[in-house]
């Protein structure tokens, strides 16, 4: 079973072809003999190579993501890749992309939405943004209120599920 | 001047500081809670706490900030940018404390800063201002007509592109009135508006100067910040490149001619729309030392911020125009916690990872420190990168390396978003205007990782993976080669 892993949102597998007498790796087609590998578990510098050709660069862990610099270019990778959630659930929440405060609330519970209709305007670092239903739905719930603040990833709001 | 106090935070009081103490003046931070273990705290000579709330307002208490000026017996107080550094209230109760402000006066201020004030003012000084419609809201929609469409909607105590609006047909207007006017009261308290022609692909250049309130006046040259998104500067540079010298000088005169008019005291930055057909309008007048001031620096070699504590010492300017003499070309760009991709969408997180690249004619602005936690609580621009060349090529090169150099992990950030834009070769061309980053999105945005690159990404982080780790150093032979998936 190989490293399911995503590079910028990309699915990627690593797939460990062999651990002696050097470490061998494939990813698609591309298979290479890796040396130097990186150790440590918190971050900092790393260097490796492939068949040879050197890398040099810095990484940092935040739970799950990894971020990865070299050459001039920094990659987000996901180490173990979340299940997607079924699509019908996922569009009933409305989540916050990134903490923030409730400047205004614009629907209530039970009320029915029209695909585009307003929900919420929120605020974070100075940027103020319009909170639209994806698809005509009813509120089933508001969890805010008009100057509450949230954390990333916060549940906003549960609507009903897309009728078709 | 002995003691300064900052009414600031983040890189802006940093940069203050380096010259106050350069000058050998004691200085003095304040700081929010949240910003306890700060750069701009760890910099400053003493360090006063503010409390509020919300941490954003700390640095817009008005009493707190005097209040703190005199318990550290401080004799002059910096605004910086943003928060109270034009608000001519806060200026005029600094100096009624017995404080010097190191910025203009109120009344300077309270002209200046008004758009619709300003605009009158400057049309009377033989500046010239794009045609526009001034008055209530109603009367607004009856004469829109006579500027054409499409329009722009700007509030009279506007900025940082807050309650500005494009209206394309007449069809939008009514709404679009009435949605500028809220946003505008809410912003600013003030929801007065009008209307302006909007000119399709502009150019915004700039030009700093320094008065000495006593009608005395020199500009220091003209900065080019065209390139922007949601109307914020990312990138900024002197000169402007591909700027006719009748034009600059046309520029840069009009700016003079209006400081000295105002009989305006410390820096200022007169800012202007160019159309393409090479009409320019004056947009406003920043009445403070702006983000991009260290552009001008290096092509000029001098330290705006000691000028501005000179002239506010009340010094003469000490400086006349024919001794300007710009040399090279300077660049800067804005590091900001934001993801490009999302809309630049502003993020957050720990600063893990902070290496800052050095070399020829680098220069960082920054008050960042390793462990750094970024939140939403304040604005998203991190510090600030700037590279001077004795040629355009030569800064463009210098910045696009350092950028490349430049190690910030644990926050999203635009880094590798700016060095493509200084990569790309309509940029090189020097062929800029305000739409540049939205005309040119598709190819700004990352390219997809190359097999190689994927896989170098993936070792690293399944370096930092115990797991993996584990695998690779403990497993005997012959499982070792089978690989992981016993596990």
């Amino acid at each position: 079973m190989p490293y399911r892993l995503q590079i910028d949102g990309q699915e990627s597998d690593v797939q460990v072809t062999a651990l002696r007498p050097q470490l061998r790796v494939r990813s698609g087609t591309l298979e290479c003999t890796v040396g130097q590998t990186p150790a440590g578990a918190d971050g900092g510098g790393f260097a490796l190579s492939l068949d040879e050709v050197r890398y040099r660069g810095w990484r940092y862990r935040v739970g799950e993501c990894v971020y990865v610099r070299f050459e001039g270019r920094t990659y987000c990778v996901q180490l173990r890749c979340a299940r997607r959630s079924d699509a019908a659930s996922a569009q009933e929440e409305v989540r916050a992309s990134m903490p923030g405060v409730v400047v205004a609330v614009h629907c209530q519970s039970g009320q029915q939405v029209q695909a585009g209709e307003r929900l919420l305007t929120l605020e974070s670092m100075k940027l103020q943004m319009t909170i639209v239903a994806a698809h005509a739905a009813q509120v089933r719930q508001l969890h805010v209120a008009a100057d509450a603040v949230f954390e990333r990833g916060a549940l906003l709001v549960s609507l009903s599920a897309a009728k078709e | 001047m002995r003691r300064v106090l900052v009414a600031n935070r983040g890189e802006i009081a940093c940069r203050i500081m380096r010259t106050l103490r350069v000058l050998g003046i004691a200085s003095v931070a304040v700081y929010h809670h949240e910003d306890r273990s700060a750069p701009h705290v760890q910099a400053a000579d003493l360090a006063l706490p503010l409390s509020a709330d919300v941490p954003s307002a700390a640095y817009l208490d008005r009493q707190q900030l005097i209040a703190c000026a005199l318990q550290a017996a401080a004799d002059a107080v910096h605004p910086g940018y943003g928060f109270l550094s034009e608000n001519a209230l806060f200026a005029e109760q600094v100096a009624a404390a017995g404080l010097t402000f190191i910025g203009p006066d109120a009344a300077a201020m309270r002209l200046l800063g008004d758009k619709i004030r300003a605009r009158e003012f400057a049309a009377a000084h033989g500046v010239p201002v794009a045609p526009s419609i001034v008055g209530e809201l109603p009367e607004i929609a009856r004469r829109a007509h006579e500027i054409g469409y499409p329009l722009l909607i700007k509030a009279a105590a506007g900025g940082g592109g807050k309650g500005m609006r494009i209206v394309r047909s007449a069809a939008q207007l009514a709404e679009s009135l009435q949605l500028a006017a809220q946003e505008a009261a809410r912003y600013f308290g003030d929801g007065r508006v009008y209307a302006e022609r909007y000119l399709e692909q502009p150019r915004h250049i700039e030009v700093q100067v320094l008065g000495d309130g006593q009608g005395g006046a020199v500009h220091l040259f003209e900065r080019e910040c065209s390139v922007q998104r949601r109307y914020q500067k990312i990138i900024e540079e002197s000169p402007a490149p591909r700027l006719p010298a009748e034009l600059r000088a046309a520029m840069c005169t009009a700016a003079v001619r209006l400081t000295a008019a105002a009989r305006y005291r410390n820096a200022g930055t007169v800012e202007f729309v160019l159309a393409a057909g090479g009409e320019f309008y004056f947009l406003e007048m920043n009445t403070r030392l702006q983000v991009e001031h260290p552009v001008t620096e290096c092509i000029l070699g001098l330290d705006l911020v000691a000028l501005q504590l000179r002239i506010a010492a009340g010094e003469a300017l000490g400086l006349t125009q024919p001794q300007l003499l710009p040399r090279g070309h300077a660049i800067e760009c804005r590091i900001c916690a934001e993801e490009p991709e999302q809309e630049f969408r502003p993020a957050t997180g720990r600063v893990g990872v902070l290496h800052v690249p050095q070399g020829p004619g680098v220069r960082f602005d920054g008050g960042l420190r390793q462990g750094q936690l970024i939140t939403p609580s304040f604005d998203s621009m991190l510090g600030k990168l700037i590279a001077w060349g004795p040629d355009r090529a030569a800064a463009i090169e210098r910045l696009t390396q350092a950028l490349a150099e430049f190690v910030l992990l644990g926050v999203p950030n635009n880094v590798d978003y700016l060095r493509r834009v200084l990569e790309h070769g309509q940029f090189r061309a020097g062929a800029l205007h305000t739409g540049f980053l939205a005309q040119h999105a598709a190819e700004l945005t990352a390219p997809p990782a190359t097999p190689p690159q994927q896989l170098v990404a993936a070792l690293a982080a399944l370096g930092c993976d115990p797991d993996f780790e584990r695998l690779r150093q403990h497993t005997p032979e012959p499982h070792a080669s089978i690989g992981p998936w016993r596990n």
